[in-house]
Order: C-alpha cells, then sequence, then structure tokens
C-alpha cells in the first residue's frame, strides 16, 4: 500500500496526492480519509474525482489517524495495491431503497468480489437507514471475511456529501470496497453496565423514547444521578452523556454501544445507530483507563486473530506485511481528550503503518457473526498488501 | 435444576421480538436478524415442507446470508448433508471441522429453523430455551401463511370484483406513479394485463395531448387533500381515438391522515356525450321546423286578413261606409290579425310553447289603436305581472282581449271623452271563498260610459260578447262582468 498525507487540507494537496498514488504501477484502487475541517465541496472536488480512472473510495471524518497522530486537518491518500472492487450505494435516507439490488449490480461487474476476503464499508453516519443497509451487505456477501469500517460526517451533523467516490461527493449513501486480501480484525470498547437492563418500550430508528414504559430522558437522568454522574440537563447533554452510552446485550460477545447524542423535545433520547423496540439496554459507564486499555484489546485481539489465519496456511506460506487500519469513535476521543494519544499509541504498538479515522458509528465483523453498526468502540483491522 | 448460561434479558428479548410481524416474510426475516445478533451465529435459514411432488423434500423460505452466498460455507454444506427434516430427533446438531457447529430445530406445525455458528455450539440449556422460542416463531409464521393466504384471497376477490366493473380503476403514488389498476384500464392504455402499469406514468405511453393535464388534476389532489369528482375530460387511445371519459380522483391516506397517493376512477361516457349530442341536434332541427310552421301560419293568417281588408275597401268604395260588411270584414280582419301576432310573437322569440302575453296585448293594443279614434284620448295599460300562456289558451285569451278591448275603444269613449283601460292577465292561487286551486284571471277594465240601458253582456247576442262567452268556455272558464258607477270590469277566468 501507498500511503501519502497531506497536512495542508488543500484540495490541490489531495490532487497532488492522487497523482502520486496513480502513477504507481502496483496501485489498483485509491482511498481517501479527509477531515471534515479541510471544507471539502463538491464544486471544487467533484472534478478532481471525475477525472481518476482508478477505483475512488473515501469518506470526510471529524478527524484522521496517522500512526502517533490525531490530524483535525489534512487527508491521506492510500493507493490500494490488491484487486479493489468498489460498490457505490445510494438511498440510506429512504426506507424503501432495495439495498441487496444495488449491491449484486456492483457485484455482478466484478471477479472477485465474491470470495474476496476483505471488505470495507464506509456510510453516511446520519442516514436513517444504516442498520437495513449492513444487513443486506452481510445478506449479499455473507461471512468468512473481515468487514471494517466507520460512519463519515462531521460533528457539525449538517448532512453536507461526506463520502467521495468517481462520480463525485455524495451523501445519503455507502461505499463498499471489496479489497482481494486478507485481514484481521479486533473489536472492543471498554465500557461496563451500571445499571439496567432497561426495556426499550417504545423506539422509532435512531430514537429511543421509552424505557421500562417511562419517558427515556426522565429514567435515564435518574440512571445517571444514582451513578454519580451528576445532573444532565437537555442545554448540556452530551457533555454528560458521553460518559454513560447504552448497551444492547448480545451472547458471548461484546455490547453493542449506542451514543446517545441529543434529546428531543418529547423526551425521546436520539443515538447514532438505531436502537430496536424490545431491545434490551444497560447504561454503560468507562473511565479513560478502560477506554484505552479496550483499544489495547483491539489491537491484540486482531494480532491473535492473525495469528489464527497464518497457522491455518500452509507452512510455505510467506508471510505478507500488513497496514494498520484503526477506526476509532470520535466520542471516544471527546471523552479522551489529552489522553486520546495514549489510546491511539496503544493501537498502534510499534505496527509499521498505521492510518485510520475518528468515525461516527463504526462497522465491524470478523466474518463469524453478523455485521454490526457499533458506537463509541475501536476498532482495529490488519489488512495484508 | 442446571442454570442457564445465558443473560435472561437476551432469552426475553428473543421472545418479544420474534413473531410480531403480520406478514410473514418480514416475520422470518426479523427472526432470523434477531438470533444471528443475539446468539453469535453468522447463519441462519427457514425451511417449510416442499409441496407434494416436489423433487426436495423442503424449501428454503428465507435465509441470512442468502442461500447463493451460504451455500459456499462449509457449516452450511454439513448441516445440510442431515438436514432437519430427515433427522432422528431434534432438536440436532453437528459440525464441520473445527469452526463450524450447526443447530436443526422444530418449527411445529410449520418448518425448521438451521441456524449456524463457530468456535462453540449453543448450550443444552439455551437450545431448551430456545424450543419455546421457537414454538411461538412457528405459530406466528403459520398466523401469517393463514393471513397471507386470505389476504391473497381478498385481493384476488378484490381484483376480480375491479376487472369485473365496467368502470375503469387506477391508483398512483405521490410521485405520480401507476401503482396499479383494473384490466380495463390497463387496456386502455394498451397494456395486456394490469400488472404492467406498476411504475409507469402518464407520460410513459404513447404521445397524448392531455397527459399535462391529468398530471396537473394529480397533483391538485395530492396537494390540497381534497377530491376532483365527476368532471369530464378527453383521452387518446392507443389506437389514436378520442374518448370522452367522466372522472373521479380522490387522495388515499395513510393510517395517520397522510396523504400517501390518489385514486382516480373514470366511465367511458362517449356513448352518451354522442347521444346527447344527437338529441340537441334533433331539437334545434325541430325547433327550426317549429319556428317556419308558426312563420308560414302567421303568413298565411296575414294573406287572409289582407284579402279581408281588401274586400272592406270594396265595401267602402261601393259607398255603403261604416257598413255592416265593412264592420264584419274589420272585426274579422282584426280577429285573424290578433291570431297572427301570436304566431309571430311565437317565432320571433323562439319559443314555441309559451306564449309572452305581456308583448301580445301590447301589439295588440297598438294595432287596435290604429283603427279606433278614441285611442289617441284614452291610456291603455298593461299590467306588468301579466302571465304567459301555452299556444292553445294564448290564442282565445288574445281573440278575448281583442274583443274586449274594440269594444272598450268602440262604445265606452265618445266624442271627446279620455280615459283609461286597463288590462291584466295574473295566475292567481286564492280567489275569496273559492276552491283555493289556481286560475287564471283575465280582466280588461275601462272608466268609460256606462252600456246602454238593458245590456247584460253575458246574455247578449251581440257577436263580441258572444265570442268572449264562447272562447272563455273553450278555456274551460267563465266570463263576468262588474259595473260599478266609475268603471266596468269585463273578466274571463279559467283553469291555467
Amino acid at each position: 500500500m501507498r500511503i501519502s498525507i497531506d497536512r495542508s487540507g488543500t484540495v490541490e494537496g489531495l490532487e497532488r496526492s492522487l497523482q502520486d498514488a496513480a502513477s504507481q504501477g502496483d496501485v489498483q484502487g485509491i482511498l481517501i480519509l479527509a477531515c471534515a475541517a479541510n471544507g471539502f465541496s463538491p464544486d471544487r472536488l467533484d472534478p478532481i474525482l471525475h477525472r481518476q480512472k482508478l477505483p475512488v473510495a473515501g469518506g470526510v471524518f471529524p478527524a484522521i489517524l496517522s500512526g502517533d497522530e490525531k490530524l483535525e486537518v489534512g487527508t491521506i491518500v492510500v493507493g490500494l495495491s490488491m484487486d479493489v472492487t468498489p460498490l457505490h450505494i445510494e438511498g440510506l435516507d429512504e426506507s424503501a431503497t432495495d439495498f441487496v439490488s444495488q449491491l449484486d449490480v456492483g457485484l455482478a461487474a466484478s471477479s472477485p468480489g465474491s470470495t474476496a476476503a476483505t471488505v470495507l464499508v464506509l456510510v453516511d453516519a446520519f442516514a436513517p437507514h444504516i442498520d437495513r443497509f449492513v444487513e443486506a451487505v452481510y445478506t449479499v456477501l455473507g461471512p468468512e471475511r473481515t468487514y471494517v469500517g466507520g460512519g463519515t460526517g462531521s460533528l457539525e451533523m449538517d448532512r453536507s456529501p461526506s463520502l467521495l467516490t468517481n462520480k463525485g461527493m455524495i451523501s445519503g449513501g455507502a461505499l463498499v470496497l471489496i479489497l482481494d486480501t486478507m485481514s484481521s480484525l479486533g473489536v472492543s470498547h471498554g465500557w461496563t453496565p451500571v445499571a439496567g437492563p432497561f426495556c426499550v418500550t417504545d423506539a422509532e430508528g435512531p430514537e429511543i423514547r421509552t424505557l421500562d414504559s417511562l419517558e427515556a430522558f426522565e429514567l435515564y437522568r435518574e440512571v445517571i444521578r444514582g451513578a454519580g454522574g451528576g445532573e444532565i440537563t437537555r442545554e448540556r447533554f452530551f457533555e454528560v452523556a458521553k460518559a454513560y452510552p447504552f448497551g444492547i446485550s448480545r451472547m458471548e460477545q461484546e455490547l453493542v454501544v449506542r451514543d446517545p447524542f441529543s434529546v428531543n423535545d418529547r423526551g425521546a433520547l436520539v443515538c447514532v445507530g438505531s436502537v430496536p423496540r424490545g431491545a434490551f439496554v444497560h447504561v454503560l459507564k468507562g473511565d479513560e483507563d478502560s477506554l484505552i486499555a479496550a483499544a489495547g484489546d483491539a489491537r491484540e485481539r486482531s494480532t491473535i486473530n492473525r495469528e489464527r489465519l497464518a497457522a491455518r496456511r500452509a507452512p510455505d506460506h510467506v508471510e505478507r506485511p500488513t497496514t494498520r487500519f484503526f477506526f476509532d469513535c470520535i466520542s471516544r476521543v471527546l471523552f479522551l481528550g489529552e489522553r486520546f494519544s495514549e489510546e491511539l499509541r496503544a493501537v498502534h504498538h510499534g505496527s509499521s503503518a498505521l492510518v485510520g479515522v475518528c468515525s461516527i458509528g463504526e462497522v465491524a465483523n470478523n466474518g463469524d457473526s453478523f455485521l454490526e453498526f457499533y458506537n463509541k468502540t475501536a476498532v482495529v483491522a490488519d489488512i495484508e498488501h | 435444576m442446571r442454570r442457564l448460561d445465558v443473560p435472561l434479558e437476551i432469552l426475553y428479548e428473543l421472545a418479544m421480538s420474534i413473531g410480531n410481524s403480520t406478514d410473514l416474510n418480514e416475520n422470518i426475516q426479523e427472526a432470523l436478524s434477531t438470533y444471528l445478533q443475539k446468539l453469535h451465529c453468522f447463519a441462519g435459514a427457514v425451511f417449510v415442507p416442499a409441496p407434494p411432488g416436489s423433487p426436495e423434500p423442503a424449501i428454503l423460505v428465507k435465509s441470512i446470508p442468502r442461500q447463493s452466498t451460504l451455500s459456499r460455507n462449509e457449516g452450511y454444506r454439513a448441516a445440510m448433508a442431515y438436514p432437519g427434516w430427515s433427522a432422528g430427533g431434534l432438536p440436532s446438531k453437528g459440525s464441520a471441522g473445527l469452526d463450524y457447529h450447526y443447530h436443526w430445530f422444530d418449527l411445529p406445525e410449520y418448518g425448521w429453523l438451521l441456524l449456524l455458528r463457530t468456535h462453540q455450539p449453543l448450550s443444552n440449556g439455551l437450545q431448551s430455551a430456545l424450543l419455546e422460542i421457537n414454538s411461538k416463531l412457528a405459530i406466528s409464521a403459520r398466523s401469517c401463511s393463514t393471513t397471507a393466504l386470505h389476504l391473497k384471497e381478498s385481493r384476488q376477490l378484490l381484483r376480480n370484483v375491479l376487472d369485473t366493473i365496467p368502470a375503469r380503476v387506477f391508483w398512483k403514488d405521490n410521485d405520480l406513479r401507476f401503482v396499479g389498476c383494473n384490466i380495463a384500464f390497463a387496456r386502455d392504455k394498451g397494456l395486456a394485463s394490469a400488472a404492467e402499469i406498476a411504475g409507469c406514468d402518464d407520460r410513459s405511453f404513447s404521445p397524448s395531448p392531455y397527459s399535462e393535464k391529468y398530471r396537473a388534476d394529480d397533483r391538485r389532489v395530492l396537494a390540497t387533500g381534497e377530491p376532483l369528482r365527476d368532471y369530464e375530460e378527453q383521452q387518446t387511445r392507443p389506437d389514436g381515438t378520442e374518448r370522452w371519459l367522466r372522472t373521479s380522483k380522490v387522495p388515499l391516506r395513510d393510517e395517520w391522515g397522510a396523504v400517501i397517493g390518489l385514486l382516480g376512477v373514470y366511465e367511458d361516457v362517449t356513448e352518451e356525450k354522442r347521444s346527447e349530442e344527437q338529441i340537441r341536434r334533433q331539437l334545434k332541427e325541430r325547433e327550426a321546423l317549429l319556428a317556419e310552421i308558426h312563420h308560414r301560419v302567421f303568413n298565411s293568417l296575414s294573406v287572409i286578413s289582407g284579402l279581408l281588408s281588401l274586400q272592406a275597401s270594396r265595401a267602402a268604395e261601393t259607398g255603403d261606409q261604416r257598413s255592416n260588411v265593412d264592420r264584419a270584414f274589420r272585426a274579422t280582419r282584426m280577429r285573424i290579425d290578433t291570431m297572427a301576432m301570436i304566431y309571430r310573437s311565437l317565432y320571433r322569440a323562439g319559443e314555441y310553447v309559451d306564449v309572452d302575453m305581456a308583448v301580445c296585448l301590447r301589439d295588440l293594443a297598438n294595432h287596435l289603436s290604429h283603427d279606433y279614434p278614441a285611442a289617441r284620448r284614452v291610456v291603455i295599460t298593461i299590467e306588468e305581472d301579466t302571465a304567459s300562456l301555452p299556444l292553445e289558451k294564448a290564442i282565445p285569451c288574445a281573440l278575448i282581449a281583442n274583443e274586449l278591448l274594440s269594444n272598450a275603444l268602440r262604445y265606452a269613449f265618445p266624442g271627446e271623452r279620455s280615459g283609461t283601460i286597463v288590462i291584466s292577465l295574473r295566475l292567481e292561487s286564492e280567489f275569496p271563498g273559492g276552491d283555493g286551486e289556481e286560475k287564471i284571471s283575465f280582466s280588461v277594465v275601462d272608466d268609460g260610459i256606462a252600456l246602454p240601458a238593458g245590456t247584460d253582456p253575458e246574455r247578449t247576442e251581440s257577436l263580441g260578447f258572444y265570442l268572449v262567452r264562447v272562447l272563455a268556455k273553450q278555456l274551460r272558464g267563465f266570463f263576468t262582468v262588474d259595473i260599478l258607477e266609475e268603471s266596468k270590469t269585463f273578466c274571463v277566468t279559467f283553469p291555467p
């Protein structure tokens, strides 16, 4: 893989990086990770994206990661040296979109897509039908692949186009990049239950309306008060709520974290990602140490999975180099503050190359379970090249 | 008792979440998705017994991932080698290699559930707990199947009804795309079946000058939420023929009242419009014919009147001025002129049934004024609320008016006497002391001199009053005279 970093965050800098990546003989596709603060707009970027001959996929994120460094302005361009099948999906804002058909159309034009082992997923974080889309991806592509990715967008939540494709900048969609290479995955978050479970008695999409038949915000406020989190108000909701996410139970797996980021006029809690009616949720709590430890744990799980992978291979198989991809939730960055650098170091941990993003929600699955859209979670993937 | 190694909230959530939908497809999809999410499974599938005669004993209803993807998986292939329908007893389980474990469960009286995991199989405790949840799923799936069958039957019935009625029925979504229609509508659009309409819009068919008008009406219904009822519009069929339609469009709403589309119904009223046009044309022809007849009657009467006038002039030339013959001719001519006036007023007004008696009486008064010098000193008034009469009553009534007005002008204002004559013709519903039935009252009132002593108009043999009595009888009425000191009222009362 060819990784170039443009710290200026300018369109011209990106164009130079794209030219540089495209000029490399072994590059078959390009991944762009850009900071929202770059201020990329379709009118300036689309002509450049249209000109690219190689498959291009990318996203705009609150921040990007390179080695031990978090950049809030700048662009990372990754020249992908394996066979790449890009699938461009639209209509995540509409309830009737047939995602399976769109994926099929994209796959029909590709050869390695049917068996390639790594799937990179970028999705507009504020689109309302992410869950249906994620389910469709798994229905079509199935197990025995590593899925990794995250939600694009900015913390302003302005819904401006945040996905980068050969067709230009888009919103309300998703990009699926099927990479014909092996990879390993580790997922961890470091949050532990302090109260619950509470039954989600009324919910619609990402909106939790009632918990145990009580107004969700009222119950949530009581729980936080009881857990020593102080007083949460509508005005300073996220300031307190970022330390008390929800967790949905699953058997033998990490809780799926749901991050409540606002409260609406009716007392409903609005999360990143949906919470189904009838689900049971815990209120979680974490501290800086547990989160940093979890990020290190995610890296370690990826390493273990990679070793398992190696063990299954033929004895004469030649080890290939990897690049570490890190999708870390932006709300972890906000929670950790100055100590985020420790989390980043815990994941980088001496690996030669690390690229990543501070995403708004994460997508992950190491091929042995249903695909999930997470919040507040650290996802580490070591991708061979 | 063995302790269950699964958080109770997961089991509770499974029990609460599975089997809640009334749609079979959604029900199975949600159940599989929940099992996969909660139980750390990587795949799941639901099978039902195949219909008799099928090569396979079972058919797949749904799987996550889909079958074409799943069939590549080693665990799935192992599970299908020992399927639930051939197993000795359920639940059953097995494994493939080190990594794949499969579990077959019975869905009582419905089918079989397959769950696939890696790393380790489901614990025995969990398998037992799932039996109850699977029973709920099976009951729900059976219920959905029955409901789906009933729904299918109901839909078929509705489809049959829609395809039987002569009206054309269609429905569209908010984007003005057709969602469905009946077969009559599909044929109007040149389609072989109603199913072909889905996804089309009015511009999808052969070019029509009316497409944009249809869409504008649709947009109006969707924007206002108000129906458009029974309006006429045109349609061009695929063969180029033009048809007339009587159309209604009503908004369709969801359970919360939001407009989600519209329903349109129209009838082909082309034949009806043609019949109406034909009747209108025939009526016009008959009116023209009637006008011509009335014109010819008027002309004939005018010729007779002219001949009588000529004859009267000849009698005058013989020196027998104002002779009885002259008066007879003049009186007869006036009567014929009166009848001619009625016919003229008919064809002039273009009204062939009722005669405007106000016009007619005014013409008569003008006409008589030329013949009687007294008319210069007498003010003749036609009262404003004069009624119209049908032709068969208008002629005798006008003749009565001619007699009474002639009499008044001839005898009531001798020498230089001036005065007034008031003519009225009105419909009266109440007569003092009467029977309450409607009657028409025609009267001529003058303030001229008294009748000669001993003259009783109701009995006298003079031709004028005799004619009045005869004509009153013809009208099934009666003639009365009311003589006061200052006026005389001659009145004919007859039913309308």
